[in-house]
């Protein structure tokens, strides 16, 4: 069976595992509604304030796969997320062991310590945040029962839960949040704390946060959806453990304690039996269903989906485009895709001779069938792009003002290539000044290079020569960060529009390898961190979008799928647009 | 023999500096940067500098090498960037599961190809030796993921006999023993078959020699002349490529343990390459040129024995 979100919209029913914020939830955790409200709109979040109905507002799913791993770009901000429940599957019953296949074995659990994607989803399991957000993409308590912040937006206090304990036993306090943020501002990962001044425990469940200046996206930025690195280990283990926490030992407040770790084979968590305090986005607060989870690595996509043949594993969370049909057909085993938040894109060199010409990135815009390569290339599994944002994003601009920037129109990109004087030549290749229209695309990863070997196929057809370097990840970061190439492809995934700032004059040479320059843009993009007015800095992401778009500096091209299998004995598995699995607190294994 | 044994030894030393010294330049002069690989590629300049230098790698490249080397010798081999754990541990994690698979693939080579080829050589032209050439050239023509691919249809999900792939538990276990069959069939499959052809080119030029035919004149037994006269003098080429098989084996089957999804040398040194992880590409660039070097002491050593024409005193 193929669930296709996007082409079987889920029934209203079937969304009874997204959790809306109704105003008793407000109360509950707020208290002080007025200073919350203030505060929320200051981290980019709406209340979606209403019955308990209120999932039908929430986006169904969001977000990005590269289905062959290398390459991903997260980027930071503010989610817009949504949730699709994979099947709600009756009632849950606890025990069992949950096998779960990936790519990639975590390198280090120390939450911050590095950004690779496996170590993140890890420790959304093992630990817990002050707050994360929920399938709706609002935050939510988690380890703090309520916040406030200050009129000037500079200082944050949160009030820490008192029932929580560390896996060890060992009781969480303040202290250990305080420890935490000291020791991430020295992490590699700090820049999403970059604003931080000062961290203060004045009693043992309170910690005050004083920030350098008001930021939109502080809130977001310690959530434990922004790549777990706000998730809070316990100080001694940490103390203890040295260089070797991470590795050696954990110790998290999360619904999973870590019990085995073979290297590169299998990581087994086990059921933290005391877990009560879970977040209220999932339905189960505690203990997990769940007696044990285990993540097997198998770096290699046709083995994956045999395990899942085989019965050696219950779900697949990195299928291939490729095996979607293969594994369809087997009795028992569900595939389903779901958006992703992320864009995969052609970015230009804007310092280059040729991308100094508006109308020649305005015909390779319109030069590309995003339908085709989608159904060719990505047998299905993406959705061609009609815009640079997810349109699940918030503060996406309206797709019938995107759409006509992007649309597949080959006559409209041979005129504007008339218009700046490109002329066929003998070979097919258009010419100018002698010159032949031609560039380089570097890109990484073997689905990249064959999506944008389609890409090469259609623009040959308008006259364009592109030819496609494939580089492995780190020597493709550096030639890009040093200007060698002419273009460069990346599918970059993302949890909200802020990760825009890939492409404002400060990030230069990096993140922003497009070497584009542009003031409008630099000032539209200061106004939507500074601006304390929700509508205002959705409003202003659209522009930055549009004014992307019709300036043709980034050539989207798909936005990837999450692609998950599951067996039948898998019940309840709810995904998250950003993280997929994330906690599996209502996932259940039927014994 | 000992002086001679102690004589090779030593020039260890110099083989492993020269080593080194290759893996350090190599590694600094490929483009790539670790530091981007741990920070994330949307960390701002600034921090990037700073975790650069909090690890050590802005300093001079000598300094560099110079840490390395005197770490080297007290067998501190550095930590890794990713892991920040000690790159000897994150090999002897490794280790024993590369180790099983080269050697149990290496005995399964041996034991078939070494047999075949006799057996080709002895009946040279007969229905036995094509069947063992057309394996032989199957063997060394196939791709690795492809016939390993197979296997797991047949075997695991048709037949469901083994697991598709990982460990399974301790290797004296049923269940930990099954895990080992199909990679090591898979690895072993390309060393039968050069084993089985170099055994039998081996075995013919032998057979040809006067010492032979003088044995067939005495009357001795073929199965006698071909085991104990043959055979010992055919095996010394057949040595050489079996050790130097076996040490390639244990530098890491990357493509046997990606696809059989086991946690070895080789994937562990893929991920350091991709990564820029440098003290581990070191580290085990270091152990492998180190294990190449043993082995073929070792071999030498095997040759006095097989061939006592053959003296190192």
């Amino acid at each position: 069976m193929t669930a296709d979100h996007r082409q079987q919209p889920l029934k209203e029913s079937d969304r009874t595992w997204v959790i809306p914020v109704t105003r008793r939830d407000l109360l509950r955790y707020g208290g002080k509604l007025g200073l919350m409200a203030t505060m929320l709109s200051a981290a980019g979040v709406t209340f979606a304030c209403g019955g308990g109905d209120e999932g039908s507002d929430a986006p169904q799913g969001t977000a990005t796969s590269a289905a062959s791993g290398g390459g991903e770009t997260p980027a930071a901000g503010t989610p817009g997320a949504a949730a699709v429940t994979a099947e709600p599957g009756g009632e849950a019953t606890p025990g069992g062991t949950l096998t779960i296949v990936r790519a990639t074995d975590p390198l280090n659990l120390h939450p911050g310590m590095n950004s690779g994607l496996a170590d993140i989803a890890t420790n959304f399991l093992i630990y817990d945040a002050l707050v994360i957000h929920g399938f709706d993409g609002k935050i939510y308590p988690a380890l703090a029962e309520s916040w406030e912040s200050s009129d000037d937006g500079t200082v944050w206090t949160f009030h820490l839960r008192q029932d929580v304990r560390f896996h060890s036993g060992e009781p969480f306090t303040s202290a250990h949040v305080v420890d935490h943020f000291q020791r991430w501002k020295e992490m590699p990962t700090s820049a999403k704390i970059a604003l931080l001044d000062s961290v203060e425990a004045p009693d043992d469940y309170t910690v005050v946060f004083t920030l350098k200046s008001p930021t939109l996206v502080f809130l977001n930025n310690i959530s434990q959806t922004e790549w777990a690195y706000g998730s809070i280990p316990n100080m001694k283990k940490v103390e203890e453990l040295g260089d070797d926490y991470g590795v050696v030992g954990v110790d998290g407040t999360g619904p999973f304690k870590l019990e085995e770790w073979v290297k590169d084979d299998h990581i087994t968590l086990v059921r933290n039996e005391d877990y009560t305090w879970g977040s209220p986005i999932y339905s189960n607060t505690g203990p997990a269903y769940p007696e044990r989870i285990i993540f097997k690595v198998v770096p290699e996509e046709a083995s994956r989906s045999a395990l899942i043949e085989t019965g050696e594993a219950n779900m697949n969370i990195e299928v291939a485009a490729r095996d979607v049909q293969r594994l369809s057909d087997i009795p028992g085993v569900t595939v389903a895709s779901f958006p992703r938040l992320s864009s995969n894109h052609i970015g230009f060199n804007m310092q280059r001779e040729l991308f100094q010409d508006i109308n020649v990135r305005k015909a390779i815009m319109h030069g590309i069938n995003r339908e085709e390569i989608t159904q060719f290339v990505m047998h299905g599994q993406a959705d061609p792009a009609e815009g640079y944002l997810h349109p699940e994003v918030v503060g996406a601009a309206p797709r019938e003002q995107t759409r006509p920037l992007v649309e597949y129109n080959p006559d409209k990109a041979v005129q504007l290539l008339e218009e700046s004087g490109w002329t066929l030549g003998p070979d097919g290749i258009r010419v100018k000044d002698g010159k032949p229209l031609s560039f380089t695309l570097y890109l990484t990863t073997e689905l990249n290079e064959q999506i944008n070997q389609a890409v090469q196929a259609q623009l040959r057809e308008i006259g364009i020569d592109m030819q496609v370097r494939r580089l492995e990840a780190a020597g493709y970061d550096d030639a890009t960060k040093a200007g060698e190439h002419d273009a460069r492809f990346i599918p970059m995934i993302y949890s909200s529009a802020d990760h825009m700032y890939f492409f404002i004059t400060d990030s230069i040479p990096s993140p922003n390898t497009t070497f584009w320059s542009d003031p409008k843009f630099d000032e539209l993009f200061e106004k939507s961190q500074t601006t304390t007015d929700e509508d205002e800095r959705i409003k202003t992401f659209q522009e930055m979008e549009l004014y992307l778009l019709e300036q043709a500096v980034v050539i989207p091209i798909q936005h990837l799928k999450w692609i998950f299998a599951w067996d039948d004995k898998t019940k309840g598995t709810t995904f998250h647009n950003i993280h997929g699995i994330y906690k599996l607190m209502d996932t259940w294994v039927e014994q | 023999m000992t002086a001679y044994i102690i004589r090779r030894l030593l020039t260890l030393i110099p083989t492993l500096l020269g080593v080194s010294l290759l893996v350090f330049s190599i590694t600094r002069l490929t483009p790539g940067d670790p530091v981007r690989q741990i920070v994330g590629p949307d960390a701002p300049q600034q921090r990037v500098d700073e975790v650069r230098q909090q690890l050590g790698l802005d300093q001079p490249i000598l300094v560099q090498y110079w840490k390395f080397l005197t770490g080297a010798v007290r067998g501190d081999l550095g930590r890794s960037l990713l892991t920040r754990q000690p790159v000897v541990r994150e090999i002897r994690d490794r280790l024993p599961v590369t180790l099983k698979i080269a050697t149990i693939s290496v005995i399964i080579a041996v034991a078939i190809g070494i047999p075949l080829g006799v057996i080709s050589a002895a009946r040279k032209y007969s229905a036995v030796d094509t069947l063992a050439t057309l394996f032989a050239i199957g063997g060394v023509s196939m791709p690795l993921f492809w016939f390993a691919i197979m296997a797991i249809l047949l075997f695991s999900i048709r037949l469901q006999w083994l697991p598709v792939g990982g460990l399974h538990g301790p290797i004296w276990t049923l269940e930990g023993m099954k895990a080992y069959v199909l990679p090591c069939i898979t690895l072993a499959l390309t060393p039968i078959a050069l084993i089985a052809r170099l055994t039998r080119s081996s075995m013919l030029e032998v057979l040809d020699r006067e010492y032979v035919t003088v044995a067939r004149a005495k009357g001795l037994e073929e199965r006698r002349v071909i085991i104990r006269h043959a055979l010992r003098n055919a095996l010394l080429p057949v040595v050489t490529f079996v050790g130097l098989q076996y040490g390639f084996l244990l530098g890491g089957a990357v493509v046997t343990e990606t696809i059989f999804a086991l946690p070895g040398v080789g994937r562990l040194a893929i991920t350091a390459i991709n990564q820029r992880d440098y003290p581990v590409i070191q580290g085990v660039v270091l152990m492998v040129a180190m294990i190449f070097t043993m082995i073929n002491l070792i071999v030498d050593v095997l040759y006095a024995w097989l061939d006592p024409r053959i003296s190192y005193a």
